[in-house]
Order: structure tokens, then C-alpha cells, then sequence
């Protein structure tokens, strides 16, 4: 946890920033000035505070990218245990045969039928992160859950007459705690990813709302003589990632967790 | 090779499933009549529109008719093209595929060099590469559009015009594919550095090079292979990203098109090849693995 004290200041520096900077969205006839005292980061085309713009960014694409999380770890949850207590057996086949036929399609063409269907509102896109989370997460807790169905707590909840839901509810949920808070971490980096690679890609949320995809798409026709404008959307990002993955390396010396749960997407 | 077949069969399901979706949705998504005419527009053009995209049929044929077009190999008519939406995806298809195959087998080799020496480095080192991870590919590739295209001139920046055009984007693609597919094989290097085979071949005096290509190097081909095809199916299935980036034709910039002007055809015809290169794709890397490691099916037979 040492590890990630410098992070942890660095959300705190940004949260004091929030307060002390103009409007994300006020112009100025202050154009494409460099970094310096009045503009931590500088301005864009338009005069706006890249700084202030960031931080604004950071509920749609962050925030996003955190609730798709949520989301894809409890669908993934609602499958997995009902697939491991199921294992072998009709029911069990077809959530895990739904899963892997979700990992059938090629990586970013999920989330355009999904954009397609749903529009491109703020539910959208946080459906898309669950959707291409949801098959990872889903092999990955139902071997956890199998493991520890197969432990002799288990057997003895059985043996004094708890029914599926109680034992999948209080003997294997509470163990699966640890590894869904790791995998959470684990998987930050996919989801963020995702969504700015939307928003760059102008499938993300309408323009004047600033998204770090977007500001990297727009930062595109300065680069030469504004390269701050796209340092500092790819700095957020990396930043997030790399915060998201320090805690995940301390958390899993922690726990003791398994080594590598990604191995099987190959994304 | 029966697993494979049938997670092919899996796929194929799905993405059937999810053309049918696309099918249904064409309602959802607003009406592409008033979107090209616009609302105010003369009545009788966008009558004539109307029943030349087929949209005057009652809405169980609507649905129904792209499926049975499906199968006639009929993929309907692009409503933002004008044209059918076959013929379009057909020259995107080839722009994505000339890019997939300057790609990948230099990804290949790079990443089988890279992974190799990254193995013979201690762990620690090793895991740097990992920090690249942290940058979004789309950051890298503006960066190097700008600095070798724009800036220094080398390539073309934007559009295809021949080979010269995809040189920096397939370049990008090899490297982004090297990267992980480094990461992959020092693990499993690793990994069967420790499996007794491995500790048996040091102990009878063999030479480093021989216990490497023989002894480390082939066990893990079958991971090699199969990341390698799996990879080979997400370059074809549009590399969406570097294809937007240099305002390639290909097909992972049309289904974005589509996506954007709601072009329903359009996006269903690319994602009937982009999928369907996928899954032919992952069958050939999931047969291939079953070729080269028998393990895992021998397991399951006993």
C-alpha cells in the first residue's frame, strides 16, 4: 500500500485543482499558450484550460469506465456462480456457451453493435464496458467459485441443509471478495482503454462535453505546435492505468491471489 | 480439432444472432429517410426513397428480408453509399487485408525475437515492456502520423494510395503485436523452464542454444501459434483504430462510417466479414494449438 501514497496525493493534488481552476467550457481569446503559472497545461484551439478540461473529463471517462466495471463484474458475478454450482450440467453449459460466444467477435466490433442499438448515451457506453468485460470475468470467477465450492467448509454447509443460494450467497461470495476487488483493478485498464478509444474514435459522448479520447482526437491537428494538448489526455490515461495497476500489484501481495488472469482474451 | 469446431460453430451462432439485432434495430436507430431528405423534405421524394430502401414493407418482412437476403448472398443496399453494400465492403475488406498481412508476420517474428530475448533477461527487466501497455495505442499512432508523416514526410499521412500508405500503420501494428506477444511467450518460457523435461535437458550436459530452440522454444510454439492466429483474426477484423488514424479505406473506418451516418446495411455487411475472418481465424489457431500440444484433448478423453 506504501506504493501507492504518491498516487494517492496526486488524486488528492487533482481534487484541490478542481476548485482552483476557470470553467472547462469558458472561451478566451487566450489561444494555444504553452504551459505556465495561469494555465498548469496550457490552452486549446479555443482558449479553453487544458487543465480544466481534464479534470471535467474525468467523470465521463474515468467515472464511465469505473461504473462498466461494476457492471461487467455483477453480470459476470450472476453468471459465474450459477455456472459453477451448475458445472457440467444444461443450464451451466449455456451461460458459459454465452459467454464464449461474446468472445466471437473481434475486439472494439462488440461495442459497435451496441452503439448502434443503444445510442451513444452515458448508459451505452458504460453496457459496452460490461459487455466486453463480462467474458473474461465470467471463466476467470467461475473457476475461483468452482475452487472453492470444492473446499470442506462447503461440504459441511451442505451437510447441515444449506440450499444452493445460501452457500453460494455466504460460503463462496465473502471468498470471492478479494479476488473480484483484484480482478476490478486488473481490469481498469481494458475498460478505460475502451472508452477512450471510443471517444477518439468520435463514438463517445457529443463534443462540447470533454471526454480524454476526445481531447486526443482533437488534439490530432495541433500536435506539431501544441503537443501539450495531447500530453495531456495520454498522461490522464496512463496515470489512471498506471494507479489502477500499482494497487492491484500491493493488493495481490496482499491476498496472495494467482498470477495471471488475462492470459486467455489475448486483448 | 472437436472443440474447435465447436466454438467455430459457437461464433457463428452469435454472430448470426447479432445481425438478426442489427435487423430488428434499424427502428431504434431513427429514420433514415428524414435523415438524408431531412424532415421538411418533399413528400414524394422521400416516398420514392422510402420504398427503394424497401422501408414501405410492414416490420416482421423488414427483419426478416436482410436474413433471407443473407443467405441469396444479397447484402442489401447501403443507405449512406447509395451502393450495394457488398461491393463497398469487398474494397475495404482488401485494403484491411493488404494491412493485416504486411503486419502480422513481422509482428510475429518481432514479437518471437523479442519474447526470446526478454527470457533470457532477468525478471525484473523483463517486465518493462509491461509499462508500454499504459499508452493507448491511439496515442502512439497520432504520434508517429505526425512526426513521420506530417512532420518528417517519409509516408503518406492520410488515404491509400498503394503499399507506401500502409507501411507506418502496419508498422504500428507489428509493433503493438510484438509487444504482447513478447509479454507471452517469456512467461511461458519461463514457465517451462522449471518443468522437470527442461531441468533433465541441463543436466545432461546439452548446449544452451539446443536446450533452447528444442527444449523451451517448441514446447511453447503451440502458445505461439495460437496467440499468433488469434492475433491474425483481430488484425483482419479491422485494426479500427489505425485505420481511422490514417484515413485508411478499410474496413474497421466503414463500419465506424456506417455507425455514425446509421447506416444499418452497411455496418451488418462489415461485420458479417469483419466476423467472419474472425472466427475462421480463431478455428484455424484453435486447431492448430490442438496439432501441436495433443495434451489438452488427450485429458479430456480420459
Amino acid at each position: 500500500m506504501i506504493r501507492a501514497l504518491p498516487w494517492l496525493g496526486l488524486l488528492a493534488l487533482a481534487g484541490l485543482a478542481a476548485w482552483l481552476l476557470p470553467d472547462p467550457l469558458a472561451l478566451s481569446p487566450h489561444r494555444l499558450l504553452p504551459p505556465s503559472l495561469d494555465h498548469p497545461l496550457g490552452t486549446d484551439p479555443l482558449g479553453r484550460d487544458v487543465a480544466a478540461r481534464l479534470l471535467a473529463a474525468a467523470p465521463g471517462s474515468l467515472g464511465l469506465a469505473l461504473a462498466g466495471l461494476g457492471a461487467g463484474l455483477a453480470l459476470a458475478l450472476a453468471t459465474a456462480l450459477p455456472a459453477a454450482w451448475l458445472d457440467g450440467r444444461p443450464a451451466g453449459r449455456a451461460l458459459c456457451g454465452t459467454a464464449q460466444a461474446l468472445l466471437s467477435f473481434p475486439p472494439l466490433w462488440l461495442p459497435l453493435v451496441v452503439l448502434a442499438l443503444a445510442g451513444r448515451g452515458a448508459g451505452a457506453q458504460v453496457l459496452c464496458v460490461a459487455l466486453v468485460l463480462w467474458a473474461d470475468l465470467h471463466w476467470i470467477l467461475r473457476g475461483e467459485a468452482r475452487r472453492v465450492l470444492a473446499e470442506p467448509f462447503v461440504e459441511g454447509a451442505r451437510a447441515i441443509g444449506f440450499g444452493p443460494t445460501a452457500i453460494l450467497a455466504r460460503e463462496v461470495l465473502p471468498n470471492l471478495a478479494g479476488p473480484l476487488l483484484w480482478l476490478g483493478l486488473v481490469k481498469l485498464r481494458a475498460a478505460v482503454v475502451l472508452l477512450a478509444t471510443l471517444a477518439f474514435l468520435g463514438l463517445g459522448a457529443a463534443p462540447p462535453a470533454p471526454s480524454w479520447g476526445g481531447m486526443a482526437a482533437e488534439a490530432r491537428d495541433w500536435f506539431l505546435d501544441a503537443p501539450w494538448l495531447l500530453a495531456a489526455p495520454a498522461g490522464a490515461i496512463a496515470a489512471s492505468l498506471l494507479l489502477a495497476s500499482t494497487l492491484a500489484a500491493s493488493l495481490r501481495g496482499h491476498l496472495g491471489l494467482m498470477p495471471h488472469p488475462t492470459r486467455r482474451s489475448g486483448s | 480439432m472437436t472443440s474447435a469446431l465447436r466454438s467455430l460453430l459457437g461464433g457463428a451462432l452469435a454472430l448470426l444472432v447479432a445481425l438478426l439485432v442489427l435487423g430488428l434495430a434499424a427502428d431504434l436507430l431513427g429514420d433514415p429517410v428524414s435523415r438524408q431528405i431531412g424532415p421538411e423534405g418533399d413528400a414524394a421524394a422521400s416516398a420514392a426513397l422510402r420504398a427503394a430502401l424497401g422501408l414501405d414493407a410492414p416490420w416482421l418482412e423488414r427483419v426478416l428480408r436482410p436474413m433471407l437476403d443473407l443467405f441469396r448472398g444479397d447484402l442489401g443496399t447501403s443507405s449512406w453509399l447509395r451502393r450495394p453494400a457488398g461491393e463497398a465492403v469487398a474494397e475495404a475488406l482488401g485494403v484491411t487485408l493488404r494491412l493485416a498481412l504486411l503486419a502480422w508476420p513481422v509482428g510475429l517474428a518481432a514479437g518471437a525475437a523479442l519474447g526470446l530475448a526478454l527470457a533470457a533477461l532477468p525478471a525484473r527487466l523483463a517486465r518493462l515492456p509491461l509499462l508500454l501497455l499504459a499508452v493507448p495505442g491511439f496515442v502512439v499512432a497520432v504520434v508517429a502520423v505526425e512526426v513521420f508523416a506530417v512532420g518528417l514526410g517519409w509516408v503518406p499521412a492520410a488515404g491509400y494510395a498503394g503499399l507506401r500508405s500502409l507501411l507506418l500503420p502496419a508498422a504500428l501494428l507489428a509493433g503493438a503485436l510484438a509487444v504482447k506477444l513478447a509479454l507471452i511467450l517469456q512467461d511461458g518460457l519461463r514457465a517451462i523452464a522449471t518443468e522437470p523435461f527442461a531441468i533433465f535437458a541441463e543436466a545432461r550436459g546439452l548446449s544452451a542454444t539446443r536446450r533452447l530452440l528444442a527444449y523451451r522454444l517448441l514446447p511453447a510454439s503451440a502458445l505461439l501459434a495460437r496467440f499468433g492466429a488469434l492475433q491474425a483474426g483481430y488484425l483482419l477484423g479491422g485494426a479500427l483504430v489505425m485505420e481511422t488514424v490514417f484515413a485508411l479505406p478499410g474496413l474497421g473506418r466503414l463500419a465506424v462510417l456506417a455507425l455514425q451516418h446509421g447506416d444499418l446495411p452497411l455496418l451488418r455487411a462489415a461485420m458479417l466479414a469483419a466476423g467472419t475472418g474472425f472466427l475462421v481465424a480463431r478455428f484455424v489457431a484453435e486447431a492448430a494449438q490442438a496439432a501441436l500440444d495433443p495434451r489438452p484433448t488427450a485429458a479430456r478423453i480420459a
